[in-house]
């Protein structure tokens, strides 16, 4: 379960992010919707320790990780272009919390093979990322989140940039895959369709007038 | 044959291909120079001098191993020195911006383009009597120098590596160590073995740091060299001792282009920087780092200012007034003409290099084949030593009709062969971004190939000329290696009245070159600040 | 020695274009206006040039033979002789003074902490001794090579490779020169150093005494006379001066009464010319032994490499 509440993030000269407040059931796939540029990424960010908070807490099963660095908190992120790592084939990427939490091999290497198969790529492991399709990419980038069983995924627009129709078809995918495991997530996007198909709930983010004002959630 | 004909058949710009023949006629200069004060001294001396039992002998000599063995290890020392000290505040100026960062990085890359004899010199007034001649001062004086190396080639890369990517590994549960070492190291890798590379061969090569601050027992193949040629005058071990540095200077290079050729590169998108005000943690442990580097790199240089106004416990103006009021005739030291001679000769240097250097620039820009041949041969002079060149030249040019033994124009000549490859390096870029399209505008608006070069090239070059013309004044101003060699009593440059003050410890001739050495400092960091 | 013909010309030219340069080593420092007299009777005025220590202006000179940057080279002695005359820098040379090189010793030092004075070369390493001595490097100082030629006359050239060995292990500290070594790390002069011992010349209590402040009757140092070893200094015209009038007069005059009396108290050596009168604190100080150790030139001609090199391996590992 995932509560932040009374968040405030404010950049050099203009508040981004006003007393925000979010509850987020266990289990449940929640979609943060609004226009471009109102802050959803910038919340999702706050949430994983991404970025400075003025003001607010974050609580994650309970413990309040608002002060603790973001490789201890748990949370993961699944970036908007997926954000492989260049260097690392496919296994070696989703490995890659796995490595963090020193796995042995043994388990690393069942892990990846079974994460691959969730996300319908069981023959990738070896692959050279920059060879990947936008699709492929974004499924490799699911997989490599799971991988470390986070207790909430965050998902930051995960399927932008991709052509509409294969848009909606992945989105059914992605949702298939998540509700078999039982994270907690939130997917933020500024696409209405997608918040009803992917999400149990919606929450509004929107910018209360002038810029002055942060974005505060309905 | 015309000069200006069109070659109708071939694609390029009609003005490239006149620019090229142009420029191959004009290469003659440059071309000539080169060969007769770089190439001739350097393999004459090479066939003349080795015989088989001089390299025999030089090579079974325990002292020929125990230098190698110094001048690699310390260069391996002085590298990871560097790293250790450059790394973080190169991740600070790549990534964050914050008020004074543009004092940061200039303080910081300051040294490298000052006199090595001034940051010696610097690091000699920092140290206490007892250090002031060892390997701590050498290692220092190194690390002073290369931080600039490391921040402006790894920090470039380091610009063009998501920002995102480092966040992907935080929220995957690594550590920022974790993050360094896995995510952003991998993509640095190139990088980091060009600036290191870069750095070795600085210090592998490195004299006036190590003949100031070196004393007796801490020597490396260049300045073996020099005491070989100059004080032992065994002029056969100097020259074996030159090949074996070339040999191993050749080698590293070797080694280095086939680890560094699988680089990944991510394409040129720079990221910006964000405000350091907005990451999220450490933002206190990041400022100290960036008030702490450049301040450590400042301090020797402050040292240096403050030491020269003391003697003993007193504050005092005597070793600035002693430069200017001919106590140091004893020394057999005019400063005043000394300091005049140097302009002199800097401004020489200046005169030579910078139009040599713009013709082979140009050259490599339009020739079709080969550039790749001719910037390698420009840059001869850093791989083959200025003290190898120095010591070629006064072996070769020692007898009728060439007797220039003691020839002040010499050292001009030799200071723009040490510049050659810098300012070609330079103005290279400048020439490239000329837009040919906007030459064939001028041309057909009816401007001849020569009007062209007056009104578009000559124009855009401006700035690049100025700044090559700086840093070859630079360059001949803190030259000390071949200088050694070639100069005189009666034209004696400023870094080597320099090295000869600091060698008196303790006295106020030392304090003497402490001023000199401030001034000098003072003087390159304003003309390189022009640059 | 006076020329009428030079006389004249002085007097028609008016301007001294009639220069001689001598070329010397940084520490050759002649008494002010010794130079007068040899202005005024020959109308050359004397540049003196400093080149650096005693082996570089000697580099120098060979490096620049037959086309010289000055007239007249002070600064040959009899270790460097025969490298100077192999290599045809000279047209005509002679002696003209001679010293010692010894080590001097504290006195005050010793005195103070109740230890005895050592008196011969292998005393020096000793372990009572024990990082008491600052040497020379014999590749660019005179006195250092000196010191080394007078081990090898000590010890022979089977063991004075081994004697250094010792030394080096006795924490012996070899200084770039002399100035550094006697100014800066020696503990008898006024550096106030931290080693009272340092091989200077035997010439050197008597110069403790000339330039002490406030005035002393009797040198704060003394020499170790079985450690002294013999010293004769040469001035030459060069070959390829265009000054060979001038050189040639100048020679004669550093030979000369006049010059050859200011040199005990100016540069602490012996005059060569037996006309020349030593001064009191020079006859009651200045160590003159007897028999002391000496090569013959041309075993140094010989062998100065190869002994340069050995010692180079031995100090620098």
């Amino acid at each position: 379960m995932l509560n932040v509440s009374g968040l405030t993030v404010s950049r050099s000269d203009h508040v981004v992010l006003n007393d925000v407040s979010l509850t987020v059931p266990d289990g449940s796939i929640t979609a943060i919707l609004g226009p471009s540029g109102v802050g959803k990424t910038t919340l999702l960010r706050a949430i994983a320790g991404l970025v400075r908070i003025d003001k607010g807490s974050i609580v994650v099963d309970g413990v309040d990780v608002t002060h603790l660095p973001t490789h201890r908190r748990g949370v993961g992120l699944m970036f908007q272009d997926g954000q492989l790592f260049p260097t690392m084939n496919v296994a070696e990427n989703v490995s890659f919390g796995l490595r963090m939490q020193k796995k042995n091999k043994i388990e690393q290497a069942q892990r990846v093979h079974e994460l691959l198969t969730l996300v319908h790529l069981p023959d990738h492991d070896t692959r050279d990322v920059s060879t990947l399709s936008g699709g492929e990419t974004r499924r490799v980038a699911l997989a490599r989140a799971l991988a470390p069983s986070p207790t909430v995924l965050l998902l930051d627009e995960p399927l932008t940039g991709l052509e509409e129709d294969f848009r909606y078809a992945l989105a059914h995918e992605l949702t298939e895959i998540l509700r078999s495991t039982d994270i907690t997530v939130v997917v933020v996007t500024h696409d209405h369709r997608e918040a009803e198909i992917m999400a149990d709930s919606i929450v509004q983010l929107s910018a209360r007038g002038n810029s002055n004002n942060g974005a505060v959630l309905k | 044959m015309r000069l200006f004909s069109r070659n109708s058949s071939s694609l390029e710009h009609d003005v490239t291909v006149v620019f090229r023949r142009v420029f191959t006629w004009l290469a003659v200069f440059p071309a000539t120079w080169f060969v007769v004060f770089f190439l001739w001294p350097t393999i004459h001396a090479l066939t003349s001098l080795t015989s088989w039992s001089a390299i025999s002998d030089t090579l079974s000599s325990q002292t020929t191993w125990n230098v190698l063995w110094f001048t690699t290890w310390q260069a391996v020392l002085s590298v990871a020195a560097t790293f250790v000290v450059a790394m973080p505040i190169t991740w600070i100026l790549a990534r964050f911006v914050f008020r004074g960062s543009r004092w940061v990085r200039g303080i910081v890359s300051t040294p490298f383009v000052l006199p090595t004899v001034v940051v010696a010199g610097a690091v000699m007034s920092l140290l206490p009597l007892r250090y002031q001649f060892g390997v701590h001062g050498i290692i220092i004086a190194h690390v002073l120098f290369n931080v600039a190396v490391v921040v402006r080639i790894v920090g470039a890369r380091w610009q063009t590596i998501s920002p995102n990517s480092t966040s992907a590994a935080a929220v995957l549960g690594a550590s920022p160590l974790q993050v360094f070492w896995h995510v952003t190291i991998p993509q640095l890798r190139g990088a980091m073995y060009n600036a290191g590379l870069i750095v070795f061969v600085f210090t592998f090569t490195s004299f006036g740091v190590v003949a100031v601050l070196g004393g007796i027992t801490r020597r490396t193949l260049e300045v073996e060299i020099y005491t070989n040629a100059i004080n032992l005058g065994f002029f056969d071990t100097a020259m074996v001792l030159a090949v074996v540095q070339l040999l191993a200077v050749l080698l590293v290079f070797a080694i280095t282009s086939t680890v560094s050729r699988r680089q990944t590169s991510d394409g040129g998108t720079t990221f910006h920087r964000i405000p350091l005000h907005d990451h999220p943690r450490h933002r206190l442990r990041i400022s100290v780092v960036a008030i702490a580097t450049p301040a450590f790199i400042a301090l020797p240089f402050a040292m240096l200012f403050i030491k020269s106004f003391r003697a003993g416990d007193t504050w005092t103006l005597n070793a600035w007034r002693n430069l200017w009021n001919g106590s140091l005739d004893r020394v057999g030291l005019d400063i005043p003409s000394v300091m005049w001679r140097c302009l002199i000769f800097a401004g020489t240097t200046v005169l030579i290099a910078v139009p040599m250097a713009y013709i082979v620039a140009s050259l490599s820009v339009y020739m079709r084949r080969g550039s790749a041949v001719l910037r390698t041969i420009t840059s001869l002079p850093i791989i083959i030593s200025a003290v190898t060149l120095g010591f070629g030249i006064i072996v070769t040019f020692n007898e009728s009709p060439y007797d220039w033994r003691g020839q002040t124009w010499l050292i001009p000549i030799v200071h723009a062969l040490v510049a050659l490859p810098l300012v070609v390096y330079l103005l290279t870029p400048a020439i490239q971004a000329v837009s040919p399209t906007q030459r064939d505008a001028a041309r057909t608006l009816g401007a001849s190939p020569l009007r062209v070069w007056w009104h578009i090239d000559a124009r855009l070059m401006r700035t690049p000329v100025l700044s090559a013309g700086a840093l070859s004044f630079s360059v001949s101003l803190g030259e000390f290696g071949a200088t050694t060699f070639l100069s005189r009593s009666s034209s004696t440059t400023l870094p080597i009245a320099i090295n000869q003050l600091l060698g008196r410890p303790g006295t106020s001739l030392q304090a003497s070159g402490f001023a000199l050495a401030a001034l000098l400092a003072l003087t390159t960091a304003v003309v390189m600040s022009r640059a | 020695m006076l020329t009428a013909c030079s006389d004249s010309a002085s007097d028609q030219n008016g301007s001294s274009n009639k220069e001689v340069v001598l070329l010397a080593y940084d520490s050759f420092t002649p008494e002010d206006g010794v130079f007068d007299d040899f202005t005024s009777e020959t109308g050359y005025s004397v540049k003196v040039v400093s080149g650096g220590d005693s082996g570089a202006v000697i580099s120098k000179a060979i490096l620049a033979s037959g086309n010289p940057e000055g007239d007249v080279l002070w600064g040959v002695d009899n270790t460097s002789l025969s490298r100077v005359l192999d290599a045809d820098v000279f047209d005509s040379y002679q002696e003209v003074n001679t010293g010692d090189i010894c080590v001097n010793v504290d006195n005050e030092w010793f005195a103070s902490r109740d230890i005895p004075i050592p008196s011969t070369l292998e005393d020096l390493i000793r372990p009572q001794y024990k990082n008491l001595l600052v040497v020379q490097d014999p590749v660019s100082s005179s006195p250092g090579l000196g010191f080394l030629l007078a081990t090898v006359a000590r010890f022979g050239e089977d063991n004075w490779a081994q004697y250094w060995n010792s030394l080096q292990e006795n924490g012996v500290l070899v200084a770039p020169d002399w100035t550094n070594a006697y100014y800066t790390n020696f503990s008898g002069s006024s550096g106030k150093g931290d080693r009272p011992l340092v091989v200077s010349y035997g010439s050197s209590p008597p110069a403790e005494v000339v330039f002490s402040d406030p005035p002393v009757d009797a040198p704060p140092t003394s020499v170790m006379e079985a450690s002294c070893f013999r010293q004769i200094e040469y001035v030459g015209v060069l070959r390829g001066t265009q000054n060979t009038e001038g050189a040639t007069a100048l020679v004669e005059y550093l030979l000369a009464t006049k010059f050859q009396e200011s040199m005990p108290l100016t540069l602490f050596v012996f005059p060569i010319n037996i006309d020349a009168q030593l001064p009191d604190v020079f006859v009651k100080f200045a160590a003159r032994p007897e028999t002391p150790l000496s090569l013959s030139p041309d075993v140094i001609a010989d062998n100065r490499d190869t002994w340069l090199e050995k010692w180079r391996e031995i100090v620098l590992s």
